[in-house]
């Protein structure tokens, strides 16, 4: 048994990296053949991003009822006193007042700011808030942040949502680019964008990522600046991008900010969620399955649940055999 | 999710293979590992400078100074034929207000009286767009109809619509005078651009100071008021929260020890950064040790995140080789048998 256990303690000294590498490889693979989805309950984190978009279309229809309240008590001012500084904030309601009939259950600007290295736990977020999204009625605008790649990468998982396929099937009819959703693509200077589309998007976006005119489409009737949208989504693997959008959509022009972050920069934003300054975020890959869970998506990120939990369970298991090697060490030591 | 055409194919098959020999290197670095490292480097940044340039320089430099030149050598004539030809048109057409106007709207346009600033703002808006070619009588046609079907102007007299286009044609430039300052600006931007450059010569390297100092100046400029407020002021405010937790049953419990611990985490982790003075006494060295403590816990559930980061990576990567990969090559051929 001795002589076992030296041969072992030997032969796992030479190759302990590789057989840990073979065993995670092993525990991933055989848990991704599991196509049965792991139960998760909601975090509360996550069902703050869900009920934004959830309640967007009730909120929307509020915004409409309070604007044409605020116009008839500025047209009631100026029959009493009419004033030209008065008849420019009744020119100026209306047409806001317009513009929010136009998209009438709210627009819910996506900013996809990823590459394909982070693609496995921000990807299926994404795709799952903006399919909510579409499922609800609601108009999507997406850009892009930092990251260059995020454009073909964002096409993509647009166009998944949109258009669906045999695998990812739609509860929803074919969305079409321009009437329901438009996709920016990416710019370079993604905070002086941000700035910029707080006093014009059309200004800051002139076209489409494939070159069209965004003024000519009829979603865009409806969108002069950032009041004109009802929450934004932040889906980042890099911290600039939230921060921007904490800055400009939530501190300068006060735009319910959701962020879904990759978990390894997501504990840097709990702080926000507990100050009331994101209504909610969603942490990697968990967070993800969280919300697909909910919306009835298509699981991919519940099915890598799975892989997860074994990997975990692996790792705790090897933290627990490394402390006890070091305990049973220490003690020959002494 | 599979591969659907066998151009497809060959992409998954090159992305398998670009996986493997990525993780080869986890054996030991090999030609493959380095040579996969070269191809995602050199990919990467290839993509880059194209997406900048196709997304950035292009419609924001390029293709307006290339409107703006052709719009200063365009011919006046045609241009005004065009757009009287257009007005006419849309006056005879009565096409306004836009065809999704309700008609108490069309109803309420028609009883206002025509406004010519209104008109003139309209003209301006469609002709001096900075991407409208006015040498395609088309793209002006199309952009005056734009202009117009949104304005809800009363264009139903047509003598008074006429006279005014003529007023309008008294002061029209095919390019206005703010266009070539803004031309001057866009100069001056792309001259700043290239003033990095010159990094790349030691004798001129200097030069680049200027864009650089620029950059950062507006940068903070912008950012600093901004993230003051969003990363202290919020903050801070946030901090400050009950210390007793009252519900409709009595004390929250729960709720009570959650905010006594995000006071006490705070101040005593602020506190071990306090290094003004020597922590010798009891209470100082208890705090400091609390504080450490919440560091630590601070610590495990960032490192707990990374690995969960970290294996969520390798499951994507080994749940494409799964899926799209093996699945996907079996099935394609499977279908085309």
């Amino acid at each position: 048994m001795k002589g076992f256990l030296s041969r072992f303690g030997s032969f796992w000294k030479n190759r302990y990296r590789a057989i840990i590498y073979i065993m995670t490889f092993a525990f991933v693979w055989l848990a991704l053949i599991n196509k049965k989805p792991l139960d998760l309950s909601i975090s509360g984190a996550t069902q703050g991003a869900l009920d934004l978009v959830e309640k967007m279309p009730e909120n929307h229809r509020r915004k409409i009822q309070e604007q044409e309240e605020l116009l008839a008590k500025l047209q009631k001012e100026e029959s009493q006193h009419s004033s030209a500084e008065l008849t420019a904030q009744i020119d100026d309601a209306k047409a806001y007042l317009e513009r929010l009939k136009i998209n009438s259950n709210g627009v819910f600007l996506v900013c996809i700011d990823f590459d394909a290295g982070s693609d496995a736990e921000l990807g299926p977020m994404a795709y799952s808030s903006i399919r909510h999204a579409f499922s609800l009625g609601i108009k999507v605008l997406i850009n892009n942040g930092y990251t260059v790649m995020a454009q073909p990468l964002s096409q993509m998982i647009v166009d998944s949502a949109a258009l669906g396929g045999a695998t990812m099937p739609r509860p929803y009819g074919f969305k079409e680019a321009g009437s329901d959703f438009v996709f920016f693509g990416f710019r370079p200077n993604a905070f002086q964008v941000y700035l910029q589309m707080g006093e014009s998007v059309l200004s800051a976006y002139e076209t489409d990522y494939s070159g069209k005119t965004l003024a000519d489409m009829p979603i865009m009737k409806g969108i002069k600046d950032i009041r004109d949208i009802d929450g934004i989504a932040a889906y980042s693997c890099n911290v600039g991008t939230p921060e921007s959008w904490i800055n400009v959509a939530q501190t300068k022009f006060n735009i319910p900010l959701v962020v879904g972050m990759t978990a390894v920069s997501v504990s840097d934003y709990f702080p926000y969620l507990q100050s009331g300054q994101l209504c909610g975020l969603i942490t990697g890959l968990r967070g993800a399955a969280e919300y697909e869970k909910a919306v009835g998506a298509p699981p991919v990120a519940n099915r890598r649940m799975w892989a997860q939990l074994y990997t975990h369970a692996f790792a705790i298991g090897l933290i627990i055999v490394g402390n006890i090697e070091y305990f049973i060490k220490g003690k020959r030591a002494a | 999710m599979g591969p659907d055409t066998f151009i497809d194919l060959i992409g998954v098959w090159i992305a398998a293979l670009l996986t493997l020999g990525v993780y080869s290197s986890l054996i030991k670095d090999t030609f493959i590992s380095k040579l996969t490292e070269a191809v995602f480097v050199g990919v990467s940044f290839g993509m880059s400078i194209v997406f900048t340039y196709y997304n950035g320089i292009k419609p924001k430099i390029e293709e307006p100074l290339v409107r703006y030149y052709q719009n200063l050598h365009v011919d006046y004539a045609t241009v005004t034929n065009a757009v009287t030809r257009t007005v006419e048109k849309i006056a005879d057409a009565k096409t306004l207000p836009a065809e999704s106007a309700t008609e108490e709207l069309a109803d309420e346009i028609a009883s206002r009286s025509f406004d010519t600033n209104r008109f003139f703002a309209v003209l301006d808006s469609a002709l001096y767009k900075q991407t409208l070619k006015l040498q395609s009588t088309n793209e002006v046609a199309v952009s005056l109809q734009s202009a117009f079907a949104s304005s809800e102007i009363n264009l139903v007299d047509k003598a008074t619509v006429m006279g005014a286009l003529k007023d309008y044609f008294q002061g029209y430039k095919t390019v206005p005078t703010s266009r070539h300052f803004w031309v001057l600006y866009i100069f001056i931007s792309v001259l700043l651009g290239l003033m990095f450059i010159t990094r790349f010569f030691p004798k001129h390297a200097w030069l680049s100071r200027f864009p650089m100092a620029y950059t950062i100046g507006i940068g903070v400029g912008m950012g600093t008021p901004l993230s003051f407020q969003s990363q202290i002021m919020q903050q801070v405010q946030a901090s400050f929260i009950p210390m007793l937790v009252r519900s409709a049953n009595g004390i929250d419990w729960l709720a009570t020890f959650g905010n006594l611990s995000l006071v006490i985490g705070t101040l005593t982790v602020l506190y071990y950064f306090f290094f003004s003075f020597k922590k010798e006494d009891a209470a100082s060295r208890g705090a400091t040790k609390i504080g450490i403590a919440y560091l630590m816990i601070g610590f495990g559930a960032s490192f707990a995140f990374t690995i969960m980061a970290r294996v969520s990576l390798l499951i994507g990567r080994i749940n494409f080789l799964q899926d799209e990969w093996i699945q996907g090559t079996y099935e394609f051929f499977k279908y085309l048998n």
